[in-house]
């Protein structure tokens, strides 16, 4: 007799894996079905942001777009997970993907019709991610403190008409709170993404255009957080490309 | 006076990646034998070795840091390594071998044939990530491919997303990295009182 679960709790997550003989191929089973559940969870998830954030998302690409005509650049960050998202995003924006692939078709055998692909062409913007340079990134966490990574980088790098945009799951990194408040200080536009009720980056007005996806899981906060930056990235680029 | 086109424009944004998102529900058993089989590298002492390029260097990283820093109090942390993130190994390696070589190179270096060599590509069409799981391959590590649109990849398992949007891809492969996270530590515990 097998029993699993002597460390954290997995039990309580599957409770099929409690004290029993283990038989493999039925952990495979149910392993299939908690997958295909978190399939729909984020599908379902996604869906809701429509609802929630839609006006927000067209105002926020329409605030972004006029800062990028004005010659602001987008500086984004976070940290761990959030910190690749960030430079994910940046990449994005500095290095659009080829026109080629930006007329995707849609190829989900469950999607139904398919729907049109986005637009094209699209406009290279200035974007930099803020927890890419260790040497900047160890400098000032040894010296300053960690808590100002990313403000300290604001205060050195932004302009007024710049874009900030922060990512945190649970709104409360104090290094992106930090940020924010630089950012506003100093006349940028602040667009914040965070997760479950929005934390502390959704309290005082301290952001712009706040994103909150209303979750309480870290991985599909970040899965819808990537997807809402991505759509952000395709109506900003509809608006410098003159579509909207 | 019609509807405004960017709210239209938002909606089928989001309508387009509900197909491919889905559609990973049908490849639930392909993700949890990769992950059954990956755990069996970490319990066999391997390591995680994760590379992409473009977009996908964000995925990379943000796949090692997954296992090596568990966001759930109490996982063990397990080894992983992306290998984007060091400019001074890319571009020296780049140099005398090309762009192409920069994966390959740095498995032939770091790579024990026990480990797990994870190649991201999100549009399924990078040589690098092809070199870097054929190297992967040869030396007798578990590959696994996460990919997209046309191209296909030669690995242990390939996990290719139902779309030709770069974009929708990415998002896939995040759902798929996170749960194969979770799954490589049901099975890593399983593993344990075997």
């Amino acid at each position: 007799m097998s029993t699993v679960g002597e460390s954290g709790g997995i039990e309580a997550l599957y409770p099929f894996l409690a004290p029993a003989p283990v038989d493999r191929e039925a952990v495979v089973t149910d392993l299939c079905a908690s997958t295909r559940r978190k399939a729909d969870e984020i599908v379902a998830l996604r869906r809701s942001l429509v609802a929630l954030h839609a006006e927000r998302l067209v105002a926020c690409a329409r605030a972004m777009a006029a800062a990028f005509d004005a010659g602001g650049r987008l500086f984004a960050f976070g940290n761990g997970g959030s910190s690749t998202d960030a430079q994910a995003v940046a990449q994005l924006f500095a290095a659009p993907p080829e026109p080629a692939h930006a007329v995707a078709a849609v190829g989900g055998v469950a999607a139904g019709a398919p729907v049109p692909a986005r637009a094209e062409p699209v406009r290279a913007v200035a974007a930099v991610p803020l927890a890419q340079d260790v040497a900047l990134l160890t400098a000032l966490s040894n010296d300053v403190g960690y808590e100002l990574v990313f403000a300290r980088q604001l205060a050195a790098l932004g302009r007024p008409g710049d874009v900030a945009m922060g990512l945190s799951t649970s709104g409360g990194s104090a290094n992106v709170l930090n940020a924010m408040t630089e950012a506003s200080r100093r006349g940028m536009l602040t667009v914040g993404l965070v997760g479950y009720d929005g934390g502390p980056m959704a309290q005082e007005d301290r952001v712009a255009y706040l994103f909150v996806v209303p979750s309480a899981s870290v991985h599909r906060i970040q899965e819808a957080q990537i997807t809402l930056c991505h759509v952000l990235w395709e109506l900003t680029q509809r608006v410098l490309t003159g579509e909207t | 006076m019609g509807e405004d086109p960017a709210m239209t424009a938002v909606s089928a944004a989001f309508e387009r990646r509900m197909g491919p998102a889905a559609a990973l529900g049908e490849d639930a058993e392909r993700i949890v034998r990769a992950c059954q089989d990956m755990a069996e590298r970490f319990r066999g002492g391997g390591k995680l070795l994760v590379f992409g390029t473009g977009g996908s260097v964000a995925d990379a990283q943000h796949v090692a840091v997954e296992f090596a820093h568990p966001v759930i109090m109490g996982k063990p942390a397990l080894p992983a390594i992306s290998l984007t993130t060091d400019m001074a190994v890319a571009t020296g390696i780049a140099r005398t071998q090309g762009l192409d070589g920069i994966f390959a190179a740095q498995l032939r270096l770091l790579a024990a044939p026990c480990d797990i060599a994870l190649g991201v590509s999100a549009d399924g069409d990078c040589a690098g990530v092809r070199n870097g799981l054929a190297a992967a391959r040869a030396l007798g590590l578990l590959t696994v491919a996460l990919t997209g649109g046309q191209a296909a990849h030669e690995a242990d398992h390939v996990l290719a997303v139902r779309s030709d949007d770069p974009l929708v891809v990415k998002e896939v492969h995040m759902t798929i990295y996170h749960v194969l996270w979770e799954l490589v530590h049901v099975f890593h515990e399983l593993e344990a009182v075997r």
